[in-house]
This record gives C-alpha cells, sequence and structure tokens, in this order.
C-alpha cells in the first residue's frame, strides 16, 4: 500500500515536471507580434500597357509618373518610371479618387506641366480578421474603375481601363490594366 | 507574460513551506486515527485581488470538493469573470459564467492526523458569455491614408465554450478545517462558438485564449472550509 503509494507520487511529480515546462513554453507566445509575412491590407496592383497593341499587352512605362490621392498624405509616387504600381485603396469609404499625373513637372524643371488624369476607383470592403496581434484587414470584390472624361478627348493620357480582376485579395497578380 | 512565472514561483513557495511543515510533524500516538470525510467549500483569492488591482478585470470564483472514496474528491467550480483584452489597437471584453466539474486525486501521503493535499485533478468546464468588439484598426502596408480605427462596440451573446482541463497544486491545513491552497492548471479547448467576425480573445474560466494552438493555462489561490460529515477508519 504504501510502496504504491510512493510509486504514484513519482508520477505525481513527472507529471508537475512536464507541467512546468509546458506553462513555461507557453509563456513564450507567438501571438504577441504581427508577423512581417502576414497578408494585410492588399494593395491595388496597376500594369502600363502600349495603348497601340492591346492584345500583345507590351508594358510601357509612364515617364514620370506622380500618384496621389483625395484625402492621401501628400503624393503616394513623385515622378516614377516603371509600368506596375501598387497603390493603397481607402479603408473607411468605397471610393478612393486617385490623380495620374504623367510627365510631372518637378521644383527646377516648369518645361514639363504635366497631363492629370482623375480615376475613381468603387469598390465593397470585406473586413477579414487576422488575429490577435494583426487584427483586421480589408479586402476588396466588385472593383470598378471610372476615368473622368476630360473636355477633349485627346485631353486624356489614358486611353483604356480594364479591370483584369474585380477582387482584391492579394497582390500576386495585376487587378487593373491601363492603356495609355 | 511574465505573471505566469511570477505565478509559478509563489506558489513553489506556498508549497515548500507547505511540504516543511508537514515534515515538521511526527505521529507520536499509536491510536487509529480517523481521517474526516465531508464536503470542503471555498472561494479563489486571486480572482477578488485581481478585480481590485486591475480594473480591466472583475471575477469571482466559487469551489467545492466532497471526498467519496480514500484518497479521490468529487470536486467542481463556478464561476463568472469580465475581462478586457487589449492587443495593439485591438481592444475586446468576454463577460460570462462558468462551471468546471471533475475530481481531485491526493497523491500525498499523510502522517496520522494530518488532512493536506498534493492535488492531481481533471475538470470538464463549460462557459456561456458574450464578447464584445471594443475598438480595432485595419492593417494596413501604407499609412498613405491614416490609420482607420473602429470604435463601435459590437457584443456577441450566448456564446458557448467547453474545455478539459488538467490541474495541479496542494492544499494545506492552516488550522482545524482551514485549507489554504494553490495550484495551476493546463487546458484544452474542446468546442467553441465565436463571433462571425472574429474569435473568442479569452473565454470566462478558459482564460485568454490562444491563435495557434487550442491550450490555455490558469491559476488559483484558494482559502476552504471543511465541512466534517463523518468519520472513517484509516485502512
Amino acid at each position: 500500500m504504501f510502496g504504491e503509494k510512493i510509486i504514484m507520487q513519482k508520477a505525481v511529480m513527472s507529471i508537475l515536471g512536464v507541467f512546468a515546462l509546458l506553462l513555461l513554453s507557453l509563456g513564450c507566445q507567438r501571438d504577441d507580434i504581427c508577423a512581417e509575412s502576414t497578408l494585410t491590407t492588399p494593395l491595388l496592383r496597376i500594369s502600363f500597357y502600349d495603348n497601340e497593341s492591346p492584345n500583345d499587352s507590351i508594358p510601357k512605362v509612364p515617364t514620370n509618373l506622380t500618384v496621389l490621392a483625395e484625402g492621401g498624405n501628400g503624393n503616394f509616387l513623385t515622378r516614377e518610371n516603371t509600368s506596375e504600381i501598387s497603390i493603397p485603396l481607402k479603408t473607411d469609404a468605397d471610393i478612393t479618387t486617385y490623380q495620374f499625373i504623367l510627365n510631372d513637372a518637378t521644383a527646377t524643371d516648369s518645361t514639363s506641366t504635366g497631363n492629370t488624369d482623375v480615376i475613381s476607383f468603387t469598390y465593397a470592403r470585406n473586413q477579414v480578421y487576422i488575429n490577435r496581434a494583426c487584427s483586421f484587414r480589408m479586402s476588396y470584390v466588385n472593383l470598378q474603375a471610372k476615368l473622368q472624361p476630360e473636355s477633349q478627348e485627346n485631353d486624356n493620357w489614358i486611353k483604356d481601363i480594364i479591370v483584369k480582376k474585380s477582387t482584391i485579395e492579394d497582390e500576386t497578380t495585376t487587378h487593373i490594366s491601363i492603356y495609355h | 507574460m511574465k505573471q505566469p512565472l511570477i505565478f509559478l514561483f509563489t506558489i513553489s513557495l506556498i508549497w515548500l513551506l507547505g511540504v516543511e511543515t508537514i515534515k515538521a510533524q511526527t505521529a507520536t500516538d499509536t491510536v487509529q486515527y480517523k481521517e474526516r470525510y465531508g464536503l470542503r467549500v471555498g472561494v479563489d483569492l486571486s480572482k477578488p485581488l485581481q478585480t481590485l488591482l486591475d480594473n480591466t478585470y472583475s471575477g469571482l470564483e466559487l469551489m467545492g470538493d466532497y471526498r467519496i472514496y480514500k484518497d479521490y474528491y468529487l470536486a467542481a467550480e463556478l464561476g463568472n469573470e469580465n475581462m478586457q483584452i487589449t492587443e495593439g489597437n485591438l481592444k475586446v471584453s468576454d463577460k460570462g459564467s462558468y462551471i468546471k466539474l471533475g475530481a481531485d486525486y491526493n497523491a500525498y501521503e499523510n502522517w496520522a492526523g494530518m488532512e493536506n493535499m498534493i492535488i492531481i485533478g481533471l475538470r470538464y468546464g463549460f462557459s456561456t458569455f458574450s464578447q464584445t468588439l471594443e475598438s480595432y484598426d485595419i492593417r494596413t502596408q501604407r499609412s498613405y491614408f491614416g490609420t482607420n480605427i473602429i470604435d463601435t462596440p459590437e457584443e456577441t451573446k450566448g456564446l458557448t465554450a467547453s474545455w478539459i482541463e488538467l490541474l495541479a497544486g496542494v492544499k494545506v491545513e492552516l488550522f482545524q478545517n482551514l485549507y489554504l491552497g494553490a495550484n495551476v492548471q493546463l487546458k484544452r479547448m474542446i468546442t467553441q462558438t465565436t463571433p462571425s467576425n472574429i474569435d473568442n480573445l479569452a473565454i470566462p474560466g478558459f482564460g485568454k485564449t490562444n491563435d495557434f494552438s487550442q491550450f490555455g493555462v490558469g491559476y488559483n489561490y484558494n482559502i476552504s472550509y471543511l465541512i466534517p460529515l463523518y468519520k472513517k477508519a484509516k485502512d
């Protein structure tokens, strides 16, 4: 009877040891910090193509492109030369209006005045819970893009906009193609 | 997560003190000693204390155990907790009641006349609660539009959760029939219903949940009183 009890006590001690280890390991939880690799609110990915051959989809770089949004903090991009950009959409409104300024002027160079085209992106928002460290993210559905027409047709440097993917879940593929 | 370590340390202190006092006793009588059987009722001391110290928490837990056979006890806890969890810009509060039912095994071999315990226990826990999403932000890669913080509280009622709990602890008889105890608990979630748009960040009785596992931890400091019902000779 007493020997049995001693064996039980040994068993109990080892259970307690396991307990202590588990408690210690749980103490170092990894859910305190939002990991860099976590998918958060995706950016809208835009590719620029040559208007002359829309079917061929030949990338065409818009020269010195400046991008800014209504309600944004200054310029999002300033005089960039790239055929692909990723821009944020608002998380608190179903519309984000961006100005795309081609050949944007600089403070020192006033020869190029820039051609501003305005695109309104409309969408519906879906709020998705990530985890306790990262909180929530937004995903967008029913994406539509509308180019604001200017008085003379040739004033728009953007000739055509095609929504390639109307659901913005991630940034792996182009969502919108702009022909110019 | 410093707290569990402090608790562990304190628990081990209580433990050592308990064991020392037990060792200091010697059995002097050779009389067949009868052990007390009865209902022990108590209260968790840590929850009222935390209620006083931490204004984002309030809670109370009552407990009881009944010795059924030799070293085996039926045990139950009944409690209510209201806690606020803040993680970055995410703030959530959970409130509700819980019950834990199970059994304790006393692994300690007492000297005659002593009734201290080293407890290994098992519980089934069940909680009904509500969770309120108080405020949160939308995580973005670029802060071009500033941070969108939403602080309209959103409450989800009628949530439930159940879990299995393994506990280890001690109970030391301080005075006649009055016990002071402490235990740590390791919990494994079985079922839970969550609000449609978020997980349960904490569950009354279960404590803080973990995003990446089904496990949780808890602790308890308690004071309890034994109402002796009958005595039975130890074999």
